[in-house]
């Protein structure tokens, strides 16, 4: 698995984790699939959570463009490329 | 504005044209301009048929153009908590048509907020809403929606409590929200109380305190509530404010100390805590400060509050008073003292997750409608902390269990939160659901509502993920749960699934192949050669090796992990 691989599978583990989905294993999150509505069914709740979970792993701000946001948060794949960006930055 | 202009007579006098009515961004609506669209959609609305209409906008300012438009025309406005279509549908039968800023679900007369043209000016009178003027829809305690009705008189009385307390060191102040004004507390707060008072509102609630604090201009009220604000200092620094949040208030549950602590510490002001429901209003109201006493719940102007049997009992000028009854019982427990009261928490079989306010029995009764639930019990659970979440445990019906030995666990609870998604939000639906043959019962034969619970938190059988029986071979493939009860101790640095579970499991399935309770007369050949861990998938294989002889192995991939020979009584 490359680095970028990693670091999806790392984001799966921290969402399963701070969003307490008991039922679900990082194999089970598809990279790609919407986190939001139809697809994980994560919540407006969640994204705050989430929000502050990558502040915490990663030291990751956002910033204040709401439509933004709404495209990083889409899928893990999308998260993985915002904390990858930041990382390199 | 010194004195807030009565709601009624709003119109017979409005403010001058150049006055900035509401905002978004950099971009602002005068009463001028509102006005010029006001005019035009009321004529529409004065040829519409009468009734009450249903009316649901994501943008405030549509939704005030609407709110008037019905208002002016004697019409009655219904207020859909939310724009699920199950919602919309369901409220339908009571109302002649929608007003909104989307497309109707289904067929109906629709007035579309999005396609306004501006025209002459409303002629100056008063507002004349049908009656009720407002109807709100509401999680009954029973299990079925209710409505509460509302004149303009209860809601311009409680405009004028609101102002006298909070009025002062907040005038002209612009006002911005996290919270929806299809509720109550965000219809008053956001959107009326700014309108009455001359405050200039925001168009849209913020969802996102990274962008509230980028938008906020100049001295500002902000309309939240306890699951915004407790997130808020986490996310972003409340320095980043300045000074700017000149009054804070929080409704639609208790704000935790901490929180309130640090905006105070943040913002230099203490939150406002209001409490009070859609049937009631405003009731009470709490500010609590570093180095004082807890402070009790202060009521409102105007309302009585008094308790029967540690329920909490109002009577105030701003509530909707059902038939005769005087004092309008509420469904929270409360200890009163000579200066206030303490709530105490809900008495009924409702919940509160996130502000929003759900009927745990209209939930159950949704899942049972599935043909795979038998039973169903749901409760609110702290997991992880600091967050509630609804919980269920489901007895299954035949049906149920066929299709999670075809298609495992998740999908079949899957298909049951989509089925929940259509009448409930998103936030309100289970995440998490204990699978049962059927739900434990105490000594009254009651479902027993702590195990339950402690089952929810720490399972003790494994989640199914598929499952094949013949008479003499059963086949599971299974998930080891992270919360296992059988973790705790076992061991709390690394935990491993104790031999004795595993044995254990397979007695159990051995009970449900057999259909009938077997006891274990003698264990043999156990060996345990590599740890199953949390969260671990593994295959079970149980087979008959003789009379009443079962030998069992769990593998993962090519790994075995225990096996042995179970021997059950005859």
């Amino acid at each position: 698995m490359n680095a970028f691989g990693e670091l999806e599978q790392e984001l799966k583990r921290l969402i399963i984790q701070t969003l307490d989905l008991p039922d679900l294993s990082p194999e089970e999150i598809e990279s790609d699939e919407p986190l939001f509505g139809e697809g994980l069914g994560l919540d407006s709740i969640d994204a705050l959570e989430l929000g502050i979970a990558l502040q915490k792993s990663y030291g990751l701000k956002l910033q204040g463009d709401a439509e933004e946001n709404k495209e990083h948060f889409f899928s893990v794949a999308s998260l993985a490329r915002l904390v990858a960006s930041h990382q390199t930055s | 504005m010194d004195r807030p202009a009565p709601l009624s007579r709003l119109l017979l006098s409005p403010p001058a044209a150049d006055r900035p009515l509401c905002f978004w961004k950099d971009q602002t609506l005068d009463w001028g301009g509102f006005l010029g669209l006001l005019g035009p959609l009321s004529d529409k609305v004065a040829a519409a048929p009468p009734g009450a209409y249903l009316l649901f906008a994501k943008d405030s300012g549509l939704f005030l153009l609407g709110l008037l438009a019905l208002w002016l025309n004697r019409k009655t406005v219904v207020l859909p908590p939310n724009d699920l279509p199950e919602t919309l549908a369901e409220l339908a039968p009571q109302t002649v048509g929608l007003v909104s800023d989307f497309d109707p679900p289904a067929r109906c007369l629709h007035l579309d907020l999005r396609q306004l043209s501006s025209g002459a000016v409303p002629v100056p009178r008063l507002l004349c809403p049908g009656t009720p003027a407002l109807v709100l829809v509401t999680s009954g305690s029973t299990g079925s929606p209710k409505r509460v009705e509302k004149t303009l008189d209860q809601l311009e009385t409680e405009l004028l409590a609101q102002e006298s307390l909070w009025g002062e060191g907040t005038k002209g102040a612009r006002v911005y929200a996290t919270v929806s004004h299809q509720h109550i507390y965000g219809l008053l707060f956001r959107l009326l109380w700014p309108l009455v008072t001359g405050r200039p509102f925001a168009r849209f609630a913020h969802l996102y305190p990274e962008e509230l604090a980028l938008d906020m201009v100049g001295p500002s009220v902000l309309v939240s509530g306890p699951a915004h604000l407790k997130r808020f200092p986490q996310l972003v620094s409340l320095a980043d404010f300045g000074d700017k949040v000149r009054l804070c208030l929080s409704s639609g549950g208790p704000l935790d100390r901490e929180t309130a602590l640090s905006v105070a510490q943040g913002w230099g002001r203490a939150p406002v805590e209001i409490f009070g429901s859609t049937e009631t209003g405003g009731v009470a109201y709490r500010c609590r400060q570093e180095g004082q006493p807890e402070r009790l719940w202060t009521p409102l102007p105007g309302v009585e509050v008094r308790s029967d049997q540690g329920q909490l009992l109002v009577r105030s000028p701003y509530v909707n008073l059902e038939g005769q009854a005087e004092w309008f019982l509420m469904g929270d427990l409360v200890e009163l003292r000579p200066l206030g009261f303490e709530l105490l928490g809900r008495a009924d079989r409702v919940a509160k997750i996130e502000e929003k306010r759900v009927s745990l029995p209209r939930m159950e009764a949704k899942l049972l409608e599935r043909p795979e639930v038998a039973q169903a019990w749901l409760t609110a659970l702290e997991s992880p902390p600091g967050r509630v979440r609804l919980a269920g445990v489901l007895g299954l019906t035949q049906a149920g269990w066929e299709q999670v030995d075809q298609t495992g666990e998740r999908a079949l609870t899957q298909v049951l939160r989509d089925h929940l998604r259509q009448s409930f939000e998103e936030l309100l639906v289970p995440r998490r659901f204990l699978l049962l043959p059927q739900l434990p019962l105490d000594p009254q034969g009651k479902p027993d509502r702590s195990r339950m619970t402690e089952l929810l938190l720490h399972p003790r059988l494994p989640q199914i993920l598929g499952r094949r029986s013949k008479p003499e071979e059963l086949w599971v493939r299974l998930r080891v749960p992270n919360h296992l009860a059988y973790f705790q101790g076992h061991f709390d640095q690394a935990p491993v699934l104790p031999g004795v579970v595993e044995v254990f499991w397979v007695h159990q399935y051995l009970n449900q192949a057999l259909g009938r309770l077997v006891a274990v007369k003698r264990v043999s050949g156990l060996k345990f050669s590599a740890p199953l861990l949390p969260g671990a998938v593994c295959e079970l294989q149980i087979l008959l090796a003789g009379p009443g002889r079962w030998s069992f192995v769990y593998t993962q991939g090519s790994t075995r992990c225990g096996s042995g020979i179970l021997e059950l009584e005859r």
